[in-house]
């Protein structure tokens, strides 16, 4: 007689891979149960995940359509050439690294030079705090009421300016230590059209990854991110000598991204 | 009628819930389907037909409580609107119209 439990490895598929499927686990078991084949539980779990995949595999070509379409937007008063001569030179530098993280975005210092960065270092900063102020306040409120979606938001954008600020003088002191020019104009007109392009650009990638968490297609933050480093990888020969730092940082990636699904799918049962 | 109107498989998905009633989660809704129609049913298919249909506003759903013969986990169930009502009559209307004083369609004929 064969088991009243379907193949574990199949179950564990549709629950913790992507989107929310409880409500349809619940429905494959019991028809399982009920005297369905193994076969067709497993033709039900496949095909429903690879409709899922297809979804989020198109949205990640699109993001890296416009990871690259990006590119060409570098902000006015940057010189482009003189920077990618520039991370040529600084292959296997943290410069580079970065850059990979932003989709090739930063070495050309387009209005995705930040890409998902502020917002990676803003949830780490409010999610580790929140934890703290709960633990120390004898988790008396709900953990998971706090506004912390509210607070990653209002700090990733503070962030963003601070840190596309950065970008901005860094460009001005290399004019000045080297005699090449990076900013044609310097001054103050430079740095806040750099800052508002930049930053607008950082929260135009976060509100991306949003609707697509909130169109439940997947989670949009972590899809953002990974689009980025396929496209870095996909523009930077560069970044491609680097190939064991690369392994590390896809295969890190893969681990975020399982971890963030199970994390968020923890956090929906708490609310429901 | 709404802009976008209905697919073939959210109006059957539509009708069936409408079929089944008070008791319309997956199962008996996908099981609705595969006995009108003679062909197996891909559940996930039907989720996502009704996730459509959720966000046009045209069925609402409760989540009902755990049951042990579902591992602990709960149902969905699914009710239709009144805008999912006048949906569906609105769509009948405009398939029997076209279906009319069709000579290809008629019984006998090939």
């Amino acid at each position: 007689m064969r088991s009243t439990e379907p193949p574990h490895l199949a179950t564990w598929l549709i629950e913790h891979t992507g989107r929310d499927r409880t409500s349809l686990a619940g429905d494959l078991l019991e028809e399982y149960r009920r005297g369905r084949s193994t076969a067709w539980y497993w033709k039900q779990v496949l095909t429903t995940l690879a409709r899922d995949l297809s979804v989020e595999a198109l949205i990640v070509v699109g993001l890296i359509a416009l990871y690259r379409v990006a590119m060409l937007l570098t902000i006015p008063g940057a010189d482009a050439r003189t920077l990618a001569a520039f991370a040529e030179q600084s292959t296997g530098s943290t410069f580079a690294r970065y850059d990979g993280l932003t989709g090739g975005n930063l070495s050309t210092v387009t209005v995705l030079a930040l890409g998902v960065v502020p917002f990676v270092t803003a949830s780490i900063i409010v999610q580790l705090s929140a934890l703290v102020w709960w633990l120390t306040r004898g988790r008396r409120a709900s953990f998971w009421k706090l506004p912390i979606v509210t607070a990653t938001w209002v700090i990733a954008t503070a962030l963003a300016v601070m840190q596309s600020a950065g970008i901005a003088m860094f460009l001005e002191r290399q004019n000045l230590a080297s005699g090449v020019t990076f900013a044609s104009s310097p001054g103050w007109g430079f740095r806040l059209s750099a800052m508002l392009l930049i930053t607008a650009g950082s929260v135009l990638l976060m509100w991306i990854g949003d609707r697509i968490t909130a169109r439940k297609i997947g989670n949009g933050f972590f899809l953002v991110f990974f689009a980025a480093v396929v496209a870095g990888l996909l523009g930077k020969t560069a970044l491609a000598r680097e190939s064991f730092v690369l392994q590390r940082v896809v295969v890190s990636l893969a681990i975020a991204g399982i971890v963030s699904s199970c994390y968020r799918r923890a956090f929906e049962r708490r609310l429901a | 009628m709404s802009r976008e109107g209905l697919g073939n498989f959210e109006l059957m998905v539509l009708l069936a819930v409408l079929r089944v009633g008070d008791d319309a989660y997956g199962v008996p809704i996908a099981r609705e389907l595969e006995e009108t129609s003679g062909r197996e049913v891909l559940l996930g298919s039907v989720y996502a037909a009704l996730e459509r249909l959720e966000a046009k506003k045209l069925v609402k759903s409760r989540i009902g409580e755990p049951t042990a013969e579902r591992g602990g986990r709960a149902k969905k169930y699914f009710q239709i609107t009144p805008r999912g009502v006048a949906e569906a009559r609105a769509t009948r209307k405009i398939l029997t119209a076209l279906w009319r004083n069709v000579p290809a369609l008629q019984r006998g004929s090939l």
